[in-house]
């Protein structure tokens, strides 16, 4: 029995009651087990991390303080509670998270559609509930009720939880009874109110037409040059009350304008704003208008102004002395030995242009400053003279240099970090060069970001000059202050994607040294990834150890699209597309989508795959793959004969990868099942051109691309080069290899025309068993695209009826001159040459077939609408002159 | 004999099984130690547990008499008024500085006591200046009538900035 008891006693003492009673906590025991409840919006690891709790470290109270802060900023917690046992070596994070709204129901609206509630309520569904939000948008939502004649209405909601961190969210409306109209009263200019009044008796006052209807009525009275418009409406008591008082008309009159029409002096002295006129009011628009003359030529235009009053009409008549209009023949600098190209460059001053008397003084100030931020500092630019011949002006400015002051040392105070070697390698000032201001601000400039990229954002550096006769030293004294690293990184907003998508494209780690440009650039990439609305950085207020947390706001956009159009085609005629894709899939920015176009001649249907981070062998590459089912018909446009059906099953998977921002590189492999039938007996070249053939290969790409817009180039170089081998070794029953490469270049000449000339190429041979290409791998040309005076495929060798059959060689060449008209509209004038052999042994120069036309451009964003006509240059016999082409987007 | 000491076997069977329970019921409710929670929030700013108890030791020093509620309720007004002077972008070396800088413009720079209300106080409260002349209170009303008026704004600036605030307090009362 002892023995029993004894036992018990020690098990209790020794074993248990120490864990059950200890209460001060054994800061050294290690974290050995972490337990999270409540958490469903976010990963484990993630909390964890935001919390500063790892498995294996002692726990530190003052980071968990800041780690709870930083959870908290998350935006997605109600509360966090962390718990453990006395030695905190067992934790536990209990959190709540703030609920999400599944579905909005209103109820008890009768007058006010559900859109409108939901559109003046402004909390929307998926959002987290937010009861400030709840209360903000149910007084927008009383106070727009109000507006349209409803004052006492009512707005009630309440909350259901629903699973998990899902709610219901129901608003009950009391619309209460409306304000009715009981009577007009209008005052004052009764016609206008009327033409503009939408309000009758008995109707429900609505405070929005009344505003709607003052902008209007000032709108129309402004227009009519009046000015001292008075409108003022009331509703009380059930009668709304509008009083309305045109004001006068402002009528001006120029005289002796010849040069400059009425309209562009009425811009110059805008009197919209001006309730009344007086003499003071007339004398500065004079003021106006002769400035407007000097500053487009005339340097004695001088004006005459008299003003005249009834109580309708106030008259202001501007009788002008225009003079002689002059231009700038010559501008040259004397008492310099500088390049005078050199300084006129710096001036607003030009030869050819009108003479604007007012850029003299400003243009000397210019040369003055010029002069001293070369090291001239004793620089005198004295008034020019000015010589008049006729309509033209010589213009001479006198220039005193002084001697040049040249820099003779740099030194610099109080860096530590960087080396004084390594600070003057950053700028680019060196002893023995003219002293510069700008060059100076310039270097104060790169070493100031230097020290920022390398984490001390707040280093300042203060440049100093001291003279010396004419030399300068400069000095930069530096304060470098305390290095600060990169904190955690804290994301808020990504509801849909995955946290691993957002730090993949973040460049730095925690404790790297703090760089704001490097931030900048990470949330450049993540605005790239067109997941987001907006992305706004912000840095944390909480540093620890002089680490900065980085939080990123994230605005989720809609990742899914629905596109639909219908369209024309001179080939296809009426065609139509339905486009269904998305572009987070998972959560993992992976885009999928599934089309389907349809066309008097086709039926399409593509279901296409895109993962933009697709790791193989330790490389990220994008992974594209992609399923089409095809069923067409190639036709003559002449006759609209068919020449050949086609049905086509196609799948392709390969990598894409980016070598650097102008280069990408591609390798996929395609199989194709094409079976082609009722072909034109006269188009067959092999056996292949009938029944049904597999073709499966490989095909791979170069793109060298520095286009500054892909829609819309006006400069930058599109070049690339392709080889596809298709062979029976990777289970096809034809065997070639197709090579094309393409050139284009885009040339901006002026604001509004752009040269466009492309060039291209390709050649094609059958090996082993194949001698003939299948008819879908040829080359065809002609059409929108090509050689446009020729229909679709039109050029090249034809059978004996007369239809092409495609080639193995073909040459192209295109030149566009791109004209922008304004108003979106374009005029293009274009010449294209080029034809298709049958094999390389044919190819004749000779051959080459030359077309020139006009198109019409109109502007989208996803390139122009375009209208081209092509005529032939060598027509043959029996051809048409032309061919009329209508498409969207450049020919290239 | 045999029965006695099996009696007693069983006896301390019990007890260990008592022990046991009462053991592991204390085990487990001692795991429940709150290390650090949020004790309230204020729109996207979290006020921690340990952030309040270091304030209650530090208020505490020279107010012993003012309730962790009350303190809680100090510290969330701080934070407004924070938030208030950092979106008219005013600088300042500290938080007490900012809130200062804040005070001095939002609600100092906005009071003004004018001549005839310093006489009216003086003439309701005549008899609580034993018959000093106003001339000679004047600046301690003056002064009295500013705190007061001081304190009335800065109540109802903080009244608004409460509802304009998402704020929510976490812990029960103490």
């Amino acid at each position: 029995m002892n023995l029993f008891i004894r036992a018990f006693v020690f098990i209790y003492i020794f074993l248990i009651l120490p864990d059950a009673f200890a209460s001060q906590p054994n800061y050294k025991s290690p974290i050995s087990n972490i337990e999270v409840e409540g958490l469903y919006s976010i990963k484990k690891e993630e909390l964890l991390n935001l919390l500063c709790l790892r498995i294996g470290e002692v726990l530190d109270r003052n980071a968990l303080s800041i780690g709870i802060k930083r959870a908290f900023l998350k935006g997605i917690f109600d509360d966090i509670v962390i718990e453990g046992s006395p030695d905190y070596a067992n934790i536990y994070v209990r959190v709540q998270e703030k609920m999400i709204i599944d579905k909005i129901e209103i109820i008890g609206n009768n007058h006010f559609s559900n859109k409108f509630i939901k559109n003046n309520f402004g909390v929307k569904e998926s959002e987290r509930v937010s009861p400030i939000r709840i209360s903000q948008g149910i007084n927008s939502l009383r106070e727009q009720m109000k507006k349209r004649g409803f004052p006492n209405s009512v707005v009630n909601y309440s909350i259901t939880p629903l699973k998990a961190t899902k709610c219901y969210l129901k608003l009950t409306i009391y619309e209460g009874s409306p304000e009715i109209i009981n009577k007009i009263v209008i005052t004052g200019n009764y016609e206008i109110v009327r033409s503009y009044l939408n309000l009758s008796e008995g109707d429900i006052y609505d405070e929005t037409r009344m505003e709607r209807l003052k902008i209007n009525i000032l709108d129309y009275l402004i227009k009519q040059e009046h000015i001292g418009v008075y409108i003022k409406y009331e509703f009380k008591d059930g009668i709304l009350s509008i009083d309305l008082h045109s004001g006068r008309r402002l009528e001006i009159i120029f005289v002796g304008n010849d040069s400059i029409t009425d309209k562009t002096l009425k811009e110059e002295i805008f009197f919209y704003e001006i309730d009344e006129i007086n003499l003071d009011i007339a004398e500065e628009m004079k003021t106006r208008l002769i400035s407007a003359y000097h500053k487009r030529g005339f340097p004695f235009a001088d004006i005459i102004s008299i003003m005249s009053e009834t109580p309708d009409t106030v008259s202001l008549n501007f009788y002008i002395f225009e003079g002689v209009r002059y231009r700038v023949r010559e501008i040259s600098f004397a008492g310099t030995k500088m390049p005078g190209e050199r300084l006129i460059n710096i001036l607003t001053l030009r030869k050819r242009d009108f003479f604007d008397i007012t850029a003299i003084e400003p243009n000397r100030e210019t040369l003055i400053e010029f002069l001293h931020s070369l090291g001239y500092l004793e620089a005198i630019v004295a008034s020019p003279e000015i010589s008049m011949y006729d309509d033209l002006v010589d213009i001479v400015f006198f220039v005193t240099e002084g001697e040049q002051t040249i820099i003779s040392n740099i030194i610099f105070f109080n860096n530590k970090f960087f080396t004084e070697a390594e600070l003057l390698a950053k700028i680019p000032l060196k002893p023995g060069v003219p002293y510069n201001e700008l060059d100076i601000s310039d270097a104060r400039q790169k070493i100031q970001n230097s020290y920022a990229r390398s984490g001390f954002i707040k280093a300042r550096v203060l440049p100093e000059s001291i003279f010396t006769n004419h030399s300068a030293e400069i000095k930069f004294i530096i304060e470098e202050g305390e290095m600060t690293s990169f904190g955690k990184t804290i994301v808020v907003g990504n509801e849909r994607t995955k946290l691993k998508v957002i730090e993949r494209e973040l460049q730095h780690k925690e404790s790297d040294p703090f760089n704001y440009s490097l931030v900048l650039k990470e949330r450049h990439q993540l605005q790239r990834l067109g997941l987001f609305r907006d992305v706004d950085v912000k840095l944390s207020d909480y540093i620890v150890e002089n680490k900065r947390d980085i939080i990123y706001y994230l605005d989720e956009a809609n990742h899914g699209v629905i596109e639909f159009g219908v369209g024309y085609g001179e080939y296809e005629r009426y065609r139509l597309f339905l486009d269904l894709s998305y572009k987070n899939l998972w959560g993992m920015n992976r885009f999928g989508s599934l089309r389907t176009e349809l066309s008097s001649l086709e039926k399409r249907f593509i279901i296409s795959y895109i993962d933009p981070w697709f790791i193989f062998t330790n490389r990220r590459f994008s992974f594209k793959s992609l399923l089409l089912f095809e069923d067409r018909k190639d036709i003559s446009l002449d006759t609209r004969d068919i020449l050949y059906k086609l049905r086509r099953t196609s799948a392709s998977a390969g990598l894409e990868k980016n070598i650097n921002e102008n280069i990408k590189a591609d390798l996929y492999y395609l199989f194709s099942v094409v079976n082609t039938s009722d072909v034109k007996p006269d188009i067959i070249l092999s056996r292949e051109d009938v029944g049904t053939l597999i073709i499966s290969g490989f095909k791979s790409g170069l793109i060298f691309d520095t286009r500054d817009n892909p829609f819309e180039p006006t400069k930058g170089v599109l070049t690339g080069l392709s080889v596809k081998i298709a062979s029976s070794l990777f289970l096809g029953e034809t065997d070639f290899i197709k090579v094309i490469f393409y050139g284009n270049k885009y040339l901006k000449l002026s604001d509004r025309i752009v040269f466009a000339t492309s060039l291209s190429g390709g050649i094609a041979e059958g090996f082993s068993s194949t001698n003939e290409l299948p008819i879908v791998e040829r080359f065809f040309l002609g059409g929108r695209t090509s050689v446009r005076g020729y229909a679709q495929d039109m050029l090249g060798p034809k059978g004996k009826d007369g239809n092409p059959t495609g080639g193995n060689v073909f040459a192209m060449g295109n030149v566009e001159l791109r004209t922008d008209v304004g108003r979106d509209i374009g005029i293009v004038g274009f010449f294209d040459a080029g034809n298709v052999w049958q094999n390389i042994s044919q190819v004749d120069i000779s051959g080459f077939k030359f077309t020139t036309g006009i198109g019409l451009r109109y502007k989208t964003p996803v390139g122009p609408l375009r209208i081209d006509y092509g005529f032939k240059l060598k027509r043959e016999p029996g051809e048409s002159r032309g061919e009329l082409h209508f498409s969207l987007g450049h020919a290239f | 004999m045999k029965k006695r000491r099996f009696l007693l076997f069983l006896n301390g069977l019990l007890g260990f099984f008592v022990f046991a329970l009462f053991s592991v019921f204390f085990a487990g409710y001692s795991f429940g130690i709150i290390i650090d929670r949020l004790v309230a929030y204020v729109d996207d700013t979290a006020i921690t547990l340990s952030d309040l108890e270091n304030e209650t030791e530090k208020v505490r020093k020279t107010a012993p008499y003012m309730t962790q509620k009350e303190i809680l309720h100090s510290m969330i007004n701080r934070l407004l008024l924070l938030k208030e002077a950092r979106k008219i972008r005013l600088q300042a070396q500290t938080d007490d500085e900012l809130i200062n800088a804040y005070l001095d413009i939002r609600i100092k720079s906005r009071i003004f006591i004018k001549e005839e209300d310093i006489s009216e106080f003086y003439n309701k409260h005549r008899e609580e200046f034993k018959g000093q002349d106003e001339l000679l209170v004047r600046d301690q009303i003056e002064k009295y009538l500013i705190e007061k008026e001081f304190n009335d704004i800065l109540k109802k600036h903080l009244e608004e900035l409460w509802q304009q605030a998402e704020i929510k307090i976490l812990i029960t009362d103490k």
